[in-house]
């Protein structure tokens, strides 16, 4: 399946709208079946997370969230150039996982430690 | 040292190998499942008894139908009095006894009968007899067919009893989680592989498709009437079934077929020819199993550029063109377009939480 096909797939489980020819292709591909019951497990799974935020988390974020007081000039172009600066870091950061991630998961498949051959006649057959 | 390093982690593994030999999973669920078809419905399973069992050990379930066939009672543990069966009517008794069990393959020896239970609570025998099956896990087999002699009756036009067998799951592991990761390899005689990976994951004793990407070839030169080129496709798909053990290592029981033929561009196999077979094995934490498929021998597939015909042999060809075509057609021959390429599996089994395979 396509990467393409995979994110049309994605969309339209998540009830977004998405291209009707494009999902026609999809749908088309000979793993839609097996992936539309995968994106059907992983929602059914992350609904029936119970997993919230514990309250020190909420007291954390309202002390955070109280009205600040007014900042100096000086003050908000230091903040400014503060945000820049994480914005750029959080970018170069999500690059570099991107990167990672593609390698994670790259095709390059790990050396056997043991193999198995399947046998004509034994264990495996011609069938048509 | 690569070699060394993979010598080390054979070595480490072997004891847990060894104490894990493939497939002896410790029970079996045995089932009598009732199935009915009500008037212009599908059949459908109405009521399961069960009853685990070890190899040798020997479990009784029963069902009694009223004359209509509807179910009154099922269960494992038969009452000790006929006087407790609630009124005439009929009593299928499944006597099973575990012969072996060797993960996917369960055999088991059965004697059965269909008695007539008379309002007095008297037993007269009807049918049955003694059989030795060998079952792969949901398989099952029929062992009576009643129709029913009440014209109208709500509980539907006949009744099946099947036996089936499974293994039991120990319910320590009853919510564990496995993920696999696979690869398919294509090895040409030169030059890199072509390697499609999935990841995915099913809980304890689930049965998982692992539906790789199809490996593509494209043909250069030919072109269907509708403008789109020609591809040579070979479509692996496995159905894994994994079990944790005690020791850590997980048996799989794993499927795979080969569906190899001419396609459009992109499109999935739907001619040509395929094989494929079946494999046990356990795997260790940490350990990658290389699954590799027979060589692709004789056969091939032919398609009319219009679409309109196709045919498929499994016979070796004489042909040494790995590809031929005419004005009119294409023809793939597998075992010249495949010489000296090598197809394989690899499979990692790891137990996760459940949270990690979200």
């Amino acid at each position: 399946m396509t990467q393409a096909s995979l994110e049309v797939l994605s969309a339209f489980a998540d009830g977004d709208a998405v291209d009707t020819e494009a999902l026609a292709a999809a749908l088309a591909e000979p793993e839609a079946r097996a992936t539309m019951i995968e994106i059907a497990r992983l929602r059914a799974a992350v609904r029936s997370d119970p997993s919230a935020p514990s309250p020190r988390f909420y007291e954390a974020i309202e002390g955070e969230l109280a009205v600040p007081r007014p900042l100096s000039r000086a003050g908000r172009v230091l903040r400014l150039a503060a945000a820049a600066v994480v914005i750029v870091g959080i970018g170069i950061a999500a690059g570099l996982a991107l990167r990672q991630g593609k390698s994670r998961m790259s095709n390059e498949p790990p050396t056997p430690t043991r193999q198995i051959e399947f046998v004509p006649g034994v264990d495996w057959f011609t069938k048509s | 040292m690569p070699c060394a390093r993979h010598l080390v982690l054979a070595l480490a593994l072997l004891p847990q190998l060894v104490a894990a030999a493939p497939g002896s999973a410790d029970r079996v669920d045995v089932l009598l499942v009732a199935s009915r078809t009500p008037s212009g419905e599908p059949t459908a399973d109405d009521s399961t008894a069960g009853v685990a069992l070890s190899p040798g050990e020997e479990g009784t379930t029963y069902l009694f139908t009223d004359s209509s066939l509807c179910v009154r009672k099922v269960g494992s543990m038969l009452p000790r009095s006929a006087q407790k069966w609630a009124g005439p009517g009929i009593l299928w008794t499944v006597d099973a006894r575990v012969v072996s069990i060797a993960m996917p393959t369960i055999v088991l020896d059965i004697d059965w009968s269909r008695e007539r239970v008379d309002a007095d609570g008297s037993l007269r025998p009807l049918a049955g007899d003694r059989r030795t099956v060998t079952f792969k896990e949901e398989e099952r087999q029929t062992l009576d067919f009643l129709l029913s002699e009440t014209s109208g009756s709500p509980c539907g036009l006949s009744l099946r009893v099947d036996v089936a067998a499974s293994i039991h799951e120990d319910p320590k592991l009853a919510g564990a989680v496995i993920r696999y990761d696979g690869w398919l390899i294509d090895q040409p005689p030169a030059g890199k592989p072509m390697v499609h990976r999935l990841q995915t994951s099913a809980k304890q004793g689930e049965r998982i498709s692992l539906p790789f990407d199809s490996l593509r070839w494209d043909i250069p030169g030919v072109r269907f009437k509708d403008g789109r080129g020609a591809q040579v496709a070979v479509t692996v798909t496995g159905q894994a079934r994994g079990r944790i053990r005690g020791n850590g290592t997980i048996d799989i029981a794993l499927e795979a077929s080969r569906w190899i033929g001419i396609v459009k561009d992109g499109d999935a196999n739907r001619g040509g020819t395929d094989d494929g077979g079946s494999k046990t094995f356990t795997i260790a934490p940490g350990e990658t199993v290389a699954l590799v498929l027979p060589a692709v021998q004789g056969g091939g597939h032919t398609m009319s550029l219009d679409e309109e015909r196709m045919s498929s042999t499994s016979a070796p060809s004489p042909s040494q063109n790995p590809v031929t075509v005419t004005p009119d057609s294409v023809t793939l021959t597998n075992q010249a377009f495949f010489a000296g390429h090598t197809m394989s599996l690899r499979l990692t089994a790891t137990r996760v939480e459940a949270q990690e395979s979200r």
